[in-house]
């Protein structure tokens, strides 16, 4: 209910956002001067143009719930098509660069929360810091300058060579992994550096409960107390935060993608920027939105599923 | 009114608690060194004509494109000839500048909104409290790039619109902090004595928020300074104004980190980075003195 509102209120600001444009989408796409004043009439009506506002607003939400995020300037195909045409590639970085750095950095917090205020702590805590200041999009510069350009190890960027000679399936596959190799590493060493600092307070946080003084006064040793006792509860708290912070997994993929020249969704924000292409930037901001509502619903859920003792 | 009694007496009390604060803060390394760095960084932002060895608008008039470091241009120069020192410099007072106002307005929100939907009970609050809701989990990053997009790009419009995006974090703290303090035996009195609301928020609840709100606008700070960078980077920041962002916006549509030019793109995103870290430092710090939890292990 509460995720139905605010993407409902999410779309409303949107609407008002586009409106307020100098410029509407007619002046954009027809720059042609040969154009007269009738045709572009003519041309603002099959948008819709010349309606009321609120008639616009009620016919923009009825085509939002059907999918329709009208047409791209500057490709000239609906928004909704390029939209999930994209989204397989930014699946296979993001999802596989969340996977990756949430492994990394779990690992790395535990450690360090384990270890507090000891050499292994500072080692894990110093470097997760430093990759969570790091601006997502400088760190894909300085990887591809380092391991593309000076020590040319991967490609600069890009998802495919198309000048294969006699492409297999084998080649073709080992061509797409090779590209996606560095944009990963980037995506999962940016992301380990926040989820390891999050995961470092929850243990720190678990570590002083009583029950954890009482494991070990029952003489268990120190894995065991970190098995048993600490993470399990570690992992309640972590997954609240990690989906608060669902916006990272935003900000990745438009950075990353776009230093890596990605061809997904986040590239796509880049470009309708770029060309001041409105309806794709509006489109890539329902969808963004919608899923990070939906990543916060479903985390809530998970949550209670966890835990027993949290009921909505 | 108050008398001159009350207001040297109120100093004095301040004056006090500032040199116990300042007394524990300074044995926080963290926090010394980050305090120092912002320092630092204060000062060439207020200063970068003294600092500064060139003008950073200045084309250089010999033939100096993308030249690497020398004595002549420590950090080298651009593609437009204008030597990356001196624009890092004069950039500090950008990306400092647009961090502050930006910080500015995001507190000043987020505490109002805090204190508002956490003070009133009933069903004034339960309908504050629903509105705050829906716009705490209303998507902050997409907002913040639409928003960008359809304002037009200057410093003051990049700042507001970090502002308006970033308060969400600070509303939600005082929220919380100011629902356990409304129901303290001292706000009963001050109501029993027929002090009004906004007396009650004003001179009772708001003085026991304002570290908390302190410290949290120091975390505020850190993300203004890096949405300040990713809005530059995406085009949406002002480009006129000399910024770390802009910059690095520069910097990747020359492709500079294709053509190897490292001295380009590394000064403005280390000084990001520094920045960022230099804030979560005096952040660590600030944890450490207002948290008795944290500071007694």
């Amino acid at each position: 209910m509460q995720s139905l509102v605010t993407i409902f209120v999410a779309l409303t600001i949107d609407f008002y956002l586009f409106r307020i444009l100098p410029g509407d989408p007619v002046s954009m796409i027809a720059r042609d001067p040969r154009l007269n004043a009738q045709q572009m009439e003519i041309l603002r009506a099959s948008f819709g143009l010349d309606k009321p506002l609120y008639v616009q607003y009620l016919i923009f939400l009825a085509n939002t719930l059907k999918l329709n995020l009208g047409l791209s300037f500057f490709y000239r195909v609906p928004v909704s098509g390029i939209l999930f045409e994209r989204l397989t590639n930014t699946i296979y970085l993001v999802g596989l660069g969340t996977l990756f750095s949430m492994v990394i950095g779990l690992v790395l917090g535990i450690i360090a929360g384990w270890y507090r205020g000891k050499a292994p702590d500072s080692i894990a805590f110093g470097t997760a810091l430093f990759f969570y200041s790091m601006p997502s999009f400088w760190i894909s510069m300085v990887l591809i300058y380092a391991l593309a350009v000076t020590v040319p190890i991967f490609p600069t960027g890009g998802m495919v060579n198309d000048r294969l000679v006699n492409p297999t399936w084998i080649t073709t596959t080992t061509d797409s992994l090779y590209h996606l190799a560095l944009p990963l590493i980037t995506y999962s060493l940016v992301f380990a550096g926040a989820y390891a600092l999050i995961m470092r307070s929850s243990v720190i946080n678990i570590l002083s409960e009583d029950y954890v003084v009482t494991a070990r006064a029952k003489g268990l040793t120190g894995f065991d107390i970190l098995r048993k006792h600490v993470l399990k509860n570690a992992a309640l708290p972590s997954v609240t935060l990690i989906a608060m912070n669902i916006g990272l997994v935003v900000l990745g993929a438009i950075s990353v993608e776009t230093v890596f020249n990605w061809p997904g969704v986040g590239l796509l924000v880049y470009q309708a920027i770029f060309f001041r292409d409105y309806p794709l930037l509006q489109g890539t901001f329902i969808f963004f939105t919608v899923f990070m509502v939906l990543a916060n619903l479903i985390a809530d859920m998970l949550y209670s599923f966890l835990d027993p003792r949290v009921r909505y | 009114m108050l008398s001159s009694v009350t207001v040297t007496r109120r100093l004095r009390i301040q004056k006090k608690a500032l040199q116990q604060f300042w007394n524990v803060y300074k044995t926080k390394r963290a926090g010394l060194i980050g305090l120092a760095i912002l320092v630092v960084l204060c000062i060439l932002a207020a200063f970068p004509s003294v600092f500064s060895p060139y003008n950073p608008q200045a084309t250089g008039g010999v033939i100096s494109f993308m030249s690497p470091p020398s004595w002549a241009h420590p950090f080298g120069t651009d593609d437009a000839g204008q030597d990356v020192l001196s624009e890092a410099i004069w950039g500090a007072r950008g990306s400092l500048l647009i961090g502050f106002f930006a910080t500015g307005i995001a507190i000043l929100i987020g505490s109002a909104v805090g204190l508002l939907s956490g003070f009133y009970g009933g069903v004034k609050g339960e309908f504050l409290m629903r509105v705050t809701d829906i716009f705490l989990v209303l998507p902050a990053l997409p907002l913040m790039i639409v928003l960008a997009a359809v304002l037009s790009p200057s410093l003051w419009n990049v700042a507001l619109v970090i502002g308006i995006t970033g308060w969400t974090g600070t509303a939600r703290i005082v929220r919380s902090s100011v629902i356990s303090l409304r129901e303290r035996t001292y706000v009963y009195r001050a109501r029993a004595v027929g002090c009004s609301d906004r007396r009650i928020v004003l001179q009772h609840i708001l003085p026991d928020v304002v570290p908390l709100i302190f410290a949290n606008a120091v975390i505020v700070a850190a993300f203004a300074v890096a949405s300040e960078a990713f809005l530059s980077f995406l085009g949406l920041g002002d480009l006129s104004t000399i910024s770390w962002g802009s910059m690095l916006y520069f910097a990747f549509n020359m492709g500079a980190f294709t053509v190897g030019a490292y001295w380009y793109f590394l000064p403005p995103g280390l000084l990001i980075v520094i920045t960022i870290l230099a804030f979560t430092g005096v952040g660590y710090g600030l944890d450490e003195v207002l948290n008795p939890r944290l500071r007694k292990t």
